[in-house]
């Protein structure tokens, strides 16, 4: 393929990359990652499309909490004493509103819930995350994320994948593109299903143009909870001769291709054929990851395993086999919100009951997966990030809800090069908009992958004509959060 | 009528935004004659330089990449050549310092207000003059210039045919093709690989043309058939199967985008949108010529010859479904900018289907690469901003069109016969009689000049009491006719005692009550809770810039204004924009506010659709107004008009109004209500004379229309269609933001292959048809071209051009000149011979160089082993849906039906989200993958894993990857293990055969070939250890079902079954 010496300006020109190598040495174009896979018997960890990291990382895995639909942000992170001030005023008396998702626009409404200063830094959290107070030191909160879209379904694809429209590569799916897998058994991306699949669906974890090796592997938080993977047979023994059979079949047929001399069996034909082992292994190496009894009744009651509420059950069983799959080596852990009954965090009305319940789901399996992971020395190279897709408005919907807003909100990143104890940026005197330090979804998404070793600028994939990027034509990493801001 | 208010378009001045555009063209003050002191030059140096470079140089520079916007901080010359950035001397004229004060729409850095330290420096940079030292280096900004662009790259000089080049192996070529193959391998010192055995070629004739084993039959009377073109007549066989346009239409929706629900949230449905897939099914087996194929998705709804079928159902208006085929939101809260979103999607899966063009690209700035301009990309958006949505009833569409022809037939006989005898009873009527008092005209005189203001501010939509004069009768199909003003109509129908005649006083677009009985036999879109479908009566698109309109409507309605072409009203957002009115049969004027669900802080694109509850209904004018419109008089209008004494006007108005009537057409409203009065004060008896003559013929007349409305047909199917409206040219949107319009680009063709200056495209139509016939025409070099090698790509696995979906700069070019020669010569033959894909699949399939054995040569392998000059045929794994529907057809399950409503997926656990819709059966109920509903949210997860696309744009090329999920697949999906026990089922039901005779017709049917010795052997093995771990001895009970189950699930493990060989 002829290499372009410029091309559109608002993509950078990609360096020679590792799949170019592997056509040239005679691959197929979607060989890339079986060649990956064909070489892990012989190299521990599967390399991604890059050559070699752009900078040295700071973090090898993320685990990113999804908070779907939209926290708070004046409710969680960033307390506004001015709300109560004004509390029963009309917004548009005070500042000037835009339009919302249902444009029913009621008074400026007060959190509910108080804030108190946490930990050696004071960062003040609300009473909705007693918990997660507890490890603010291992935080930074960024108070003025921002998103281009007021509505799930393109913020969702947003926060995801760089763009509001559907068909683009999740984040996940960039990352093991880039950096590929560091387990031969294990998928790369792995979402952990809690109970919610966010608006625009499946489609926020495709792997888009990508290859599909770098999809999400959908899991469920119980141990055959990946498709497929359980094998129908009576006995392992059944399905093993089946395998050895076709095994058999497939030499014979890969030495029929070759016509004359030596000529190699065609790459795709090799490559399936190695999948079908790992297809294998996965089967049984999926379902003792998703085992979670050899964890210690500590470990176990310290995530929330034992709770009384069964969506803080599944939020703990979610966090812990985030853990559990860090440390075999998968590269992107996502975990999705628990059902507690009230629409996501889309709290339209019934705020206080809604933002309760949800809170009350992940707010002590994240601080016992953030204690845990630093006390296994796991924090430092894993990034931790927590977002939703907006934020809400300061003022009520109704009476009792908040409207979404995505031009301010808070997310907060812990771990993997991330300098805790940290608040960045500034909302209104209403938490309503951005006045300091305004990121964006494509900052967010440059700092991940930075902290990972990666010049967001550089990894792209030719698609439809153009070299495209995770961060679209934008992103600048957020350097204010970093431990160390000279890489 | 197009929108005119003061609202301001453009945000920034004009030599301000064009200057964000890529190529800056407006002369610029930076820079002075007189060189900088050194004072000014240390300063650019310690205080201006390092502040360019922390703040704005990862962006605006060149080593990062091209410049945004075109600026670079690189040089001084760099920064000069993007003119227009900033004024030296003038601060606060400076796009630069405007930008960087956060003052409009341009901020920067986007990332965060520089510190008012800096903001000051800079400020004062561009107030002493912009010093910079001038180091020598030139610009290297590059302008866009379309010839330029057009002249280096080959895609935009049309195709030529060449003779074939001499080979020395003329014994191995069969056709054309040929030569060019051969000759390239010559040149590479490579020979083809020999021919594959017939039975090879019959496997994969069958799976490459139909997607489906070869029958068992079938390969043996052809591997046996000593006709020399035995071959040749196998695949004349498969190109006359039904299933050979199944799996060519496949190819056809991975194009498309094609899916049947529209994604985002709730993934609501694209009704009927199978209709479309099977439009494309039959359009391959008839062997539609690709030009008719693709006018028809373009512009088949306005073709002047139709396609009926036997039914007299319109079958070229379902292939504009085309453009309706993409993902839609409901409710978004910035509708201006979703419909760019929405219009991007339809004009970038366009430029990539039809012309291999990324059209996409030119939505924000000039092509980066290629000779598409920004405004081109606008200049074809506008077409399809000017046509809308519909379901179309397109089963009636042709027979309901004539029986509305003979009603107005009537109708207009009935005026040209009962006219004249109006002129004969007002013969004796005073000619004053129907003027209004003079205290009234007095007052009405008075009173114009605000009659005059009032009307100046509102927009008018649509005007339909002016006759077809102001605004056309547009309908979604053929519900609504245009009633002009003086149109006889019975006071009281039934009525005897009351009876009289009385003329219409004014012209509209009137529905009879028949319309409102018609019904689609299938879903529909869910827009109020009525059957819109070929009801619509659909005003022009007018660009307005309030949120108030009024309807002058009679009957029982709905009014739907759709708003910037959104349709997918369902909540929370634009309830507003759909409302029921009854009027009881009055006409009143009726208010729609859209204020609450739209913003007007910007104007909007509107039109409105009208479709009858129930009884007949009428509509007269709408327009946007904040104040409900008054209307004078029109007789009062027309006397005022005339001037003078009110009685000479009168007298005047009354001869014009008998003259009207002698020749039987009135169509004046001023006249109209002049007669009208008459005939209501003038006495008449209707039991005699002219009068009662006038009576009777008019009873008649609409007896008769009654008689012809009873032939309309009621009930038909729909399907998702385009309706062409008035052409609205859409701006040029900067930066590809709704938010920021400039200047409207006319609609037309791209500029690179039409030239400038082209004449203006109809106003009264949105320009498809001309659009079809621009990229139908011989000049244009891309249309056969990127057809013929999608064709190629779907016979060999890769196309001569590898990037089927691109043919520009950053598309993949043919390999060499011999490729791209063929690729040329076979193009220009494809036209030459009526655009016949199926002659041009025959063509290439039955060349020496698609029979070729896939098995590889060594040397060959390492000379090119991406066999880029093919010298073997590549090994090829099946796509998902042939993978499926090979289980099927093995296991005997396939339904072979063609077309139809789709099957619903089956869903898992793993298939969660919003808009979940009940599951399919696990079989899929037998019918073949393309019948599976293409669900966005929910896509089938056994396809998902063979690389089946997410339907976003066009996908010409399907990735092929190898990923765990494949083979788990296989072995554990209820599916596959369901269909193994069903084939060893089959297997086993004929009782004579011995085990050795079953593996055999099981490898036949799997493989098209016998098993060798040793593979026979191996699967006996098997099957005796399976069955013995099942607890049987295979000796003693050779028909184990259970162990033939498991060889057949072995056997669709293996690579054979989903490799074509």
């Amino acid at each position: 393929m002829p290499r372009q010496t410029s091309h559109c300006g608002r993509f950078r020109p990609a360096p020679l990359t590792r799949r170019d190598l592997l056509r040239q040495a005679g691959c197929g174009f979607g060989a890339v990652a079986a060649s990956a896979l064909l070489h892990r018997e012989a190299v521990r960890g599967s390399a991604g499309m890059l050559p070699a990291l752009h900078h040295p990382a700071r973090a090898t895995s993320v685990i990113f909490l999804y908070m779907d639909g939209g926290v708070s942000q004046v409710d969680s992170f960033d307390p506004k004493p001015r709300l109560a001030q004004d509390a029963g005023k009309d917004p548009r008396s005070l500042f000037k509103v835009d339009a919302t998702q249902f444009n029913n626009v009621g008074s400026v409404l007060p959190s509910p819930w108080n804030f108190k200063p946490y930990g050696e830094s004071g960062i003040p959290v609300s009473d909705l995350f007693p918990h997660i107070g507890g490890v603010v030191d291992e935080l930074a909160v960024i108070r003025s994320m921002t998103s281009d879209f007021p509505e799930h379904t393109n913020a969702n694809y947003f926060l995801h994948t760089g763009s509001g429209l559907q068909g683009r590569p999740s984040m996940g799916a960039w990352t093991n593109y880039g950096l590929g897998s560091e387990n031969d058994n294990l998928p790369g991306y792995i979402v952990v299903n809690g109970g919610l699949i966010p608006p625009g669906g499946l489609d926020n974890f495709t792997n888009g143009f990508l290859p599909a090796t770098y999809q999400g592997s959908v899991i469920k938080p119980n141990p055959s909870g990946l498709a497929n993977v359980k094998p129908l047979e009576e006995s392992p023994a059944l399905q093993q001769a089946k395998l050895a059979l076709t095994r058999w079949c497939d030499h014979d047929f890969a030495a029929r291709l070759a016509s004359t001399g030596t000529a190699p069996a065609p790459d795709a034909l090799e490559s399936a054929i190695a999948n079908q082992e790992l297809a294998w292994r996965m089967q049984a190496e999926v379902p003792s990851l998703l085992d979670l009894s050899a964890e210690t009744a500590a470990t176990k009651q310290a995530y929330g395993m034992e709770s009384d509420h069964e969506s803080t059950r599944i939020f703990a069983a979610e966090c812990l086999l985030a853990r559990r799959m860090v440390e075999q080596g998968v590269r992107f852990v996502e975990l999705t919100c628990p059902n507690t009954g009230n629409d996501r965090w889309d709290q339209h009305r019934n705020l206080r009951t809604g933002h309760e319940q949800n809170a009350r789901a992940v707010d002590q399996p994240i601080a016992a997966l953030i204690r845990d992971l630093r006390h296994r020395g796991l924090l430092d190279t894993t990034l931790v990030v927590w977002s939703g897709e907006f934020g809400r408005t300061p003022f009520a919907q109704g009476s009792d809800g908040r409207d979404h807003n995505p031009q301010a909100f808070s997310v907060w990143m812990a771990g993997g090069g991330v300098k805790g104890g940290t608040i960045l940026g500034a909302t209104d005197d209403y938490g309503y908009r951005v006045v300091e330090n305004k990121c964006t979804i494509h900052d967010l998404h440059a700092t991940m992958l930075h902290l990972l070793g990666i010049d967001h600028l550089r990894l792209t994939y030719r698609f439809s004509g153009r070299d495209i990027r995770l961060t679209d034509v934008a992103g600048t990493v957020i350097r204010d959060v970093l431990v160390d801001r000279s890489i | 009528m197009t929108f005119s208010g003061a609202t301001p378009l453009i945000v920034l001045p004009r030599w301000l935004t064009w200057s964000l555009l890529v190529a800056i063209s407006v002369a610029t003050s930076a820079g002075r004659a007189d060189p900088p002191s050194v004072e000014e030059l240390e300063f650019f140096e310690t205080r201006v330089r390092p502040l360019l470079v922390t703040h704005c140089a990862e962006c605006h520079s060149t080593e990062a990449g091209e410049p945004e916007g075109g600026l670079s901080f690189d040089s001084r010359a760099d920064f000069l050549a993007a003119e227009g950035v900033a004024v030296a001397g003038n601060p606060d004229e400076s796009l630069l310092v405007n930008a960087i004060r956060y003052d409009g729409d341009l901020q920067m850095p986007p990332n965060g207000k520089l510190p008012a330290e800096a903001i000051a420096t800079l400020e004062d940079w561009v107030r002493r003059g912009l010093p910079w030292p001038d180091d020598g280096k030139q610009a290297t900004v590059a302008s866009f210039d379309i010839a330029t662009r057009k002249a280096e790259h080959w895609c935009w000089h049309p195709p030529q045919s060449s003779a074939p080049p001499a080979v020395r192996n003329e014994g191995w070529c069969r056709s054309e093709i040929d030569r060019f193959v051969l000759a390239r391998l010559e040149a590479a010192g490579l020979e083809p690989a020999p021919e594959a055995k017939r039975a090879v070629l019959v496997r994969r004739a069958a799976e490459v043309l139909t997607g489906l084993p070869p029958e068992p039959d079938d390969v043996a009377a052809v591997i046996t058939d000593p006709n020399p073109t035995a071959f040749e007549n196998y695949v004349d066989r498969l190109l006359a199967s039904p299933h050979y346009g199944e799996r060519f239409a496949r190819h056809w929706l991975d194009v498309v985008r094609f899916a049947e629900t529209r994604g985002h949230e709730f993934d609501y449905p694209i009704p009927n949108a199978w209709r479309y897939r099977d439009w494309v099914v039959a359009a391959f087996n008839e062997d539609l010529p690709y030009a008719r194929f693709v006018r028809e998705q373009i512009a088949g709804d306005l073709v002047d010859d139709p396609r009926l079928d036997a039914a007299g159902g319109n079958q070229s208006v379902i292939g504009t479904g085309f453009w309706y085929l993409g993902e839609e939101v409901h409710s978004p809260v910035d509708i201006l900018q979703d419909e760019a979103d929405r219009t991007d999607n339809r004009v970038d899966t366009f430029g990539k289907a039809v012309l291999g063009l990324a059209l996409g690209c030119a939505r924000c700035h000039d092509h980066k690469f290629d000779a598409i301009s920004h405004e081109d990309y606008y200049a074809i958006a506008g077409m399809l901003m000017s046509s809308s949505y519909r379901q179309v009833p397109f089963e009636t569409l042709e027979h309901n069109r004539g029986v509305t022809a003979e009603a107005e037939a009537i109708a207009a006989d009935n005026r040209a016969k009962v006219l004249p005898l109006v002129a004969a009873m007002l013969a004796a009527v005073d000619p004053t009689a129907g003027l209004p008092p003079p205290e009234v005209i007095a007052a009405a005189n008075a009173d114009r000049e605000t009659q005059v203001e009032r009307a100046a501010g509102e927009t008018l939509i649509a005007d339909y009491t002016r006759g077809t004069e102001a605004t056309p009768v547009s309908c979604d199909a053929v519900a609504w006719t245009a009633v002009p003003a003086g149109d006889p109509f019975i006071v009281q129908p039934g009525d005897t005692a009351a009876i009289g005649v009385r003329l219409t006083p004014t012209g509209f677009a009137a529905s009879e009550a028949v319309w409102s009985k018609t019904t689609s036999n299938a879903a529909r879109d869910p827009i109020g809770d009525i059957d819109r479908a070929g009801r619509i009566l659909r005003t022009p698109k007018v660009r307005i810039a309030q949120g108030i309109l009024w309807h002058r409507v009679r009957g029982n309605l709905q009014i739907f204004t759709t708003v910037d072409s959104h349709v997918m009203v369902q909540g929370p957002l634009y309830g507003g924009t759909v409302m029921k009115v009854d009027t009881q049969g009055q006409w009143q004027w009726i208010r729609q506010d859209l204020r609450r669900d739209i913003d007007w802080k910007s104007p909007h694109v509107v039109h409105v659709e009208y479709a009858a509850v129930a009884g007949p209904v009428a509509v007269a004018e709408v327009v946007a107004a904040p104040e409900e419109p008054s209307r004078p008089d029109p007789l009062l209008a027309a006397v005022l008009d005339l001037g003078g004494d009110p009685l000479v006007a009168g007298r005047l108005l009354f001869e014009e109004a008998v003259a009207a009537c002698r020749t039987g057409s009135i169509d004046s409203n001023a006249l109209a209500v002049m007669v009208n009065r008459m005939l209501e004060g003038g006495g008449f008896d209707w039991s005699q004379g002219p009068a009662k003559h006038l009576a009777e013929e008019t009873i008649a007349a609409a007896a008769m229309r009654q008689a012809a409305f009873v032939k309309i047909r009621l009930e038909s199917a729909t399907a998702p269609a385009i309706l062409d409206g008035n052409g609205i040219d859409q701006f040029v949107l900067l930066k590809g933001s709704a938010a920021r319009p400039a200047e409207p680009a006319a609609r037309r063709f791209l500029e690179a292959i039409d030239g400038q200056g082209q004449p203006a495209w109809p106003a009264n139509s949105s320009g498809r048809l001309v659009l079809a016939d621009r990229v139908l025409d011989p000049k244009n070099p891309l249309t056969a071209r990127v057809a013929v090698n999608r064709i190629w790509h779907h016979l060999f696995g890769r196309g001569l051009v590898p990037t089927p979906d691109n043919f520009g700069k950053l598309g993949e070019s043919a390999d060499d000149p011999l490729a791209q020669a063929l690729l040329d010569t076979l193009a220009v033959r494809f036209v030459a011979e009526g655009w016949s894909v199926k002659q041009l699949v025959r063509g290439i399939v039955t060349s020496a160089t698609w029979r070729m054995s896939s098995a590889r040569d060594s040397a060959a392998v390492k000379q090119d082993p991406r066999n880029l000059l093919f010298h073997h045929f590549p090994l090829r794994r099946l796509e998902a849906e042939a993978i499926r529907d090979k289980i099927l057809a093995v296991s005997g399950r396939l339904d072979p039906t063609i077309g139809g409503p789709s099957v619903e997926v089956f869903l898992t656990d793993f298939h969660e989200g919003r808009g979940r819709p009940g599951s399919g059966p696990l079989d899929g109920a037998g019918r073949r993958s393309i019948y599976t509903t293409v669900r966005r949210n929910f896509l089938p997860g056994f396809l998902v894993a063979f690389d089946y696309p997410v339907p976003f744009q066009s996908m010409g090329r399907r990735n092929v990857t190898n990923v765990p999920a494949q083979a788990l697949t296989l072995m554990n999906d209820p599916f596959v293990v369901e269909q193994a026990r069903l084939w060893a089922k089959r297997t086993l039901a004929d009782d004579g055969l011995s085990p050795v005779a079953r593996i055999d017709r099981m490898y036949r049917e799997a493989f098209v070939r016998s098993p060798a010795p040793e593979e026979t052997a191996a699967a006996l093995n098997f099957l005796t250890a399976q069955a013995r771990a099942h607890g049987t001895d295979f000796a003693e009970q050779p028909l184990s079902e259970a162990a033939w189950a498991d060889l057949a699930h072995a056997l669709f493990n293996t690579k054979e079954f989903i490799f074509v060989p």
